[in-house]
Protein backbone atom coordinates (compact mmCIF):
# COMPACT_ATOMS: atom_id res chain seq x y z
CA UNK A 1 0.00 0.00 0.00
CA UNK A 2 0.72 3.35 -0.43
CA UNK A 3 1.58 5.43 2.87
CA UNK A 4 2.03 9.34 2.94
CA UNK A 5 5.22 10.57 4.39
CA UNK A 6 6.68 14.32 4.82
CA UNK A 7 10.07 13.56 4.40
CA UNK A 8 9.70 11.20 1.63
CA UNK A 9 6.44 11.52 -0.07
CA UNK A 10 4.75 8.77 -1.41
CA UNK A 11 6.58 5.12 -0.32
CA UNK A 12 4.80 1.70 -0.97
CA UNK A 13 4.69 -0.67 1.87
CA UNK A 14 3.86 -3.99 1.17
CA UNK A 15 0.79 -4.72 3.58
CA UNK A 16 2.60 -7.48 5.66
CA UNK A 17 5.78 -4.98 6.78
CA UNK A 18 3.18 -2.48 8.64
CA UNK A 19 4.02 -3.06 12.68
CA UNK A 20 1.32 -2.74 15.17
CA UNK A 21 1.45 -1.23 18.22
CA UNK A 22 -0.94 -1.67 20.93
CA UNK A 23 -0.22 1.02 23.03
CA UNK A 24 1.63 3.35 20.53
CA UNK A 25 4.96 4.89 21.38
CA UNK A 26 5.59 6.48 24.84
CA UNK A 27 4.21 10.30 24.30
CA UNK A 28 2.55 9.45 21.04
CA UNK A 29 -0.47 6.78 22.45
CA UNK A 30 -2.76 6.97 19.43
CA UNK A 31 0.13 6.31 16.73
CA UNK A 32 -0.23 2.70 16.48
CA UNK A 33 1.16 1.63 12.84
CA UNK A 34 4.40 1.94 11.44
CA UNK A 35 6.42 0.65 8.79
CA UNK A 36 10.76 0.51 8.98
CA UNK A 37 11.74 2.48 5.97
CA UNK A 38 15.45 1.20 5.12
CA UNK A 39 17.26 4.34 3.22
CA UNK A 40 20.22 2.20 1.83
CA UNK A 41 20.78 -1.16 1.87
CA UNK A 42 23.76 -0.77 3.90
CA UNK A 43 22.51 1.78 6.19
CA UNK A 44 22.49 1.13 10.16
CA UNK A 45 20.11 3.59 11.05
CA UNK A 46 16.38 3.46 9.51
CA UNK A 47 13.41 5.10 9.62
CA UNK A 48 10.56 3.95 12.24
CA UNK A 49 7.83 5.83 9.98
CA UNK A 50 4.13 6.34 11.47
CA UNK A 51 1.70 5.04 8.61
CA UNK A 52 -1.25 7.38 9.21
CA UNK A 53 0.44 10.50 10.48
CA UNK A 54 3.16 11.42 7.40
CA UNK A 55 5.33 13.81 10.22
CA UNK A 56 6.11 11.69 12.43
CA UNK A 57 9.30 9.10 12.07
CA UNK A 58 12.01 8.58 14.00
CA UNK A 59 15.83 7.28 13.37
CA UNK A 60 16.10 3.80 15.10
CA UNK A 61 18.87 1.18 14.97
CA UNK A 62 20.38 -2.43 16.44
CA UNK A 63 21.78 -0.90 19.60
CA UNK A 64 24.40 -3.98 19.40
CA UNK A 65 26.11 -2.19 16.48
CA UNK A 66 27.55 0.62 18.98
CA UNK A 67 26.91 -1.28 22.36
CA UNK A 68 28.16 -5.26 21.86
CA UNK A 69 27.41 -5.72 25.85
CA UNK A 70 24.13 -3.69 25.73
CA UNK A 71 21.19 -6.10 27.20
CA UNK A 72 18.14 -5.74 28.96
CA UNK A 73 15.96 -8.11 31.10
CA UNK A 74 12.33 -8.96 29.21
CA UNK A 75 10.08 -10.04 31.33
CA UNK A 76 8.49 -13.23 30.67
CA UNK A 77 5.03 -11.34 29.85
CA UNK A 78 6.67 -9.02 27.16
CA UNK A 79 7.40 -12.44 25.01
CA UNK A 80 3.79 -13.69 25.26
CA UNK A 81 2.54 -10.49 24.73
CA UNK A 82 4.46 -9.93 21.16
CA UNK A 83 2.77 -13.21 20.31
CA UNK A 84 6.61 -14.49 20.29
CA UNK A 85 7.59 -18.09 21.19
CA UNK A 86 10.64 -16.49 22.64
CA UNK A 87 13.05 -14.16 23.04
CA UNK A 88 14.60 -15.42 19.89
CA UNK A 89 12.17 -13.85 18.48
CA UNK A 90 12.13 -10.59 19.33
CA UNK A 91 14.11 -7.60 17.70
CA UNK A 92 15.14 -4.84 20.02
CA UNK A 93 15.71 -1.46 18.49
CA UNK A 94 16.25 1.80 19.65
CA UNK A 95 15.34 5.52 18.63
CA UNK A 96 18.57 7.36 18.09
CA UNK A 97 18.47 10.93 18.64
CA UNK A 98 20.28 13.44 16.05
CA UNK A 99 21.05 16.95 16.67
CA UNK A 100 20.29 18.86 13.94
CA UNK A 101 23.64 19.91 12.45
CA UNK A 102 25.54 17.58 15.15
CA UNK A 103 25.22 14.37 13.78
CA UNK A 104 28.79 13.64 16.05
CA UNK A 105 26.31 13.99 19.02
CA UNK A 106 24.03 11.57 18.08
CA UNK A 107 22.67 9.65 21.08
CA UNK A 108 20.25 6.29 21.64
CA UNK A 109 17.89 5.72 23.94
CA UNK A 110 18.54 2.76 26.09
CA UNK A 111 16.06 3.02 28.45
CA UNK A 112 13.14 2.98 26.31
CA UNK A 113 13.71 -0.10 23.59
CA UNK A 114 11.79 -0.25 20.52
CA UNK A 115 10.65 -4.57 20.60
CA UNK A 116 9.67 -5.64 17.66
CA UNK A 117 8.21 -9.20 16.65
CA UNK A 118 8.81 -8.98 13.21
CA UNK A 119 7.22 -11.95 12.47
CA UNK A 120 3.82 -11.14 13.77
CA UNK A 121 3.71 -7.60 13.18
CA UNK A 122 4.07 -6.26 16.72
CA UNK A 123 6.09 -3.99 18.69
CA UNK A 124 6.20 -2.44 22.14
CA UNK A 125 8.27 0.66 23.61
CA UNK A 126 9.98 -0.66 26.78
CA UNK A 127 10.36 1.35 29.91
CA UNK A 128 13.30 -0.22 31.31
CA UNK A 129 13.83 0.64 35.31
CA UNK A 130 16.71 -0.11 36.85
CA UNK A 131 19.17 0.11 34.18
CA UNK A 132 22.97 0.89 34.10
CA UNK A 133 22.30 2.97 30.74
CA UNK A 134 20.67 6.36 29.78
CA UNK A 135 18.26 7.48 27.50
CA UNK A 136 21.02 9.42 25.64
CA UNK A 137 23.30 7.20 25.43
CA UNK A 138 26.43 8.69 22.54
CA UNK A 139 26.98 6.67 19.58
CA UNK A 140 29.91 8.10 18.38
CA UNK A 141 32.66 8.47 20.58
CA UNK A 142 31.47 7.84 23.74
CA UNK A 143 32.83 4.66 24.35
CA UNK A 144 35.90 5.45 26.19
CA UNK A 145 33.86 7.18 29.23
CA UNK B 1 -6.14 15.24 42.21
CA UNK B 2 -7.64 13.12 45.14
CA UNK B 3 -5.68 13.06 48.36
CA UNK B 4 -5.64 10.36 50.90
CA UNK B 5 -4.11 9.57 53.66
CA UNK B 6 -2.71 6.09 54.41
CA UNK B 7 -0.71 4.22 56.73
CA UNK B 8 1.45 1.32 56.16
CA UNK B 9 -0.38 -1.35 55.13
CA UNK B 10 -3.12 0.09 54.16
CA UNK B 11 -4.54 0.42 50.35
CA UNK B 12 -6.37 1.92 47.68
CA UNK B 13 -8.40 1.13 44.84
CA UNK B 14 -8.81 2.51 41.59
CA UNK B 15 -12.13 1.03 39.54
CA UNK B 16 -12.00 -2.28 40.36
CA UNK B 17 -8.77 -3.85 38.96
CA UNK B 18 -6.21 -1.43 40.30
CA UNK B 19 -5.04 -1.28 43.75
CA UNK B 20 -1.99 0.64 45.14
CA UNK B 21 -0.79 -0.28 48.52
CA UNK B 22 1.35 1.27 50.83
CA UNK B 23 3.99 -1.67 51.80
CA UNK B 24 6.01 0.50 54.20
CA UNK B 25 7.11 3.74 55.32
CA UNK B 26 11.18 4.21 55.95
CA UNK B 27 12.34 7.35 56.35
CA UNK B 28 11.64 9.48 53.92
CA UNK B 29 10.89 6.64 51.24
CA UNK B 30 7.71 4.93 50.57
CA UNK B 31 7.73 1.60 49.20
CA UNK B 32 3.97 1.71 46.97
CA UNK B 33 2.82 -1.62 45.48
CA UNK B 34 0.68 -1.61 42.54
CA UNK B 35 -1.56 -4.28 41.23
CA UNK B 36 -3.20 -3.71 37.69
CA UNK B 37 -4.08 -5.77 34.86
CA UNK B 38 -0.92 -6.45 33.09
CA UNK B 39 -1.31 -4.41 29.60
CA UNK B 40 -1.45 -1.13 31.89
CA UNK B 41 2.33 0.12 31.91
CA UNK B 42 3.31 1.32 35.55
CA UNK B 43 6.41 3.60 35.85
CA UNK B 44 8.26 5.59 38.36
CA UNK B 45 7.48 8.95 36.50
CA UNK B 46 10.78 10.26 35.75
CA UNK B 47 11.73 7.46 33.79
CA UNK B 48 8.46 7.56 31.91
CA UNK B 49 9.01 11.32 31.18
CA UNK B 50 12.95 11.38 30.34
CA UNK B 51 11.64 8.57 27.71
CA UNK B 52 9.08 10.41 26.65
CA UNK B 53 10.95 13.80 26.20
CA UNK B 54 13.33 11.26 24.45
CA UNK B 55 10.74 10.22 21.84
CA UNK B 56 9.95 13.92 21.19
CA UNK B 57 13.48 15.03 20.35
CA UNK B 58 14.41 11.81 18.12
CA UNK B 59 10.97 12.73 15.96
CA UNK B 60 12.47 16.00 15.02
CA UNK B 61 14.86 13.67 12.72
CA UNK B 62 14.97 15.04 9.04
CA UNK B 63 17.06 12.72 6.57
CA UNK B 64 19.64 15.15 6.08
CA UNK B 65 20.64 13.95 9.68
CA UNK B 66 20.24 10.77 9.17
CA UNK B 67 22.53 10.87 6.07
CA UNK B 68 24.92 13.39 7.99
CA UNK B 69 25.10 10.18 11.12
CA UNK B 70 25.46 7.63 8.70
CA UNK B 71 28.52 8.66 7.16
CA UNK B 72 29.88 9.97 10.55
CA UNK B 73 28.85 6.25 11.37
CA UNK B 74 31.46 4.64 8.34
CA UNK B 75 33.96 7.31 8.88
CA UNK B 76 34.54 5.85 12.67
CA UNK B 77 34.01 2.14 11.53
CA UNK B 78 37.11 3.00 9.19
CA UNK B 79 38.89 4.51 11.60
CA UNK B 80 38.66 1.72 13.75
CA UNK B 81 39.25 -0.93 11.16
CA UNK B 82 42.45 1.28 10.13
Amino acid sequence: MEIQTSRFGRVNVDEDRIITMKHGLIGFPDQRRFAILRPQPESVLYWYQSVDNPKLAFVITSPFIFIPEYSIILAEGIVAEMKAQSRDELDIYVLVTIPAGHPEKMTANLIGPLIINQKARLAEQLVVEDSPYSHKHPLLGGRKK
Amino acid sequence: MLVLTRKAGQNITIGDKIRVSVIDIRGRQVRLGVEAPQEWPIHREEVFLRIQAENQAAAAASPHDLTQALDLVFKRKGEDQA
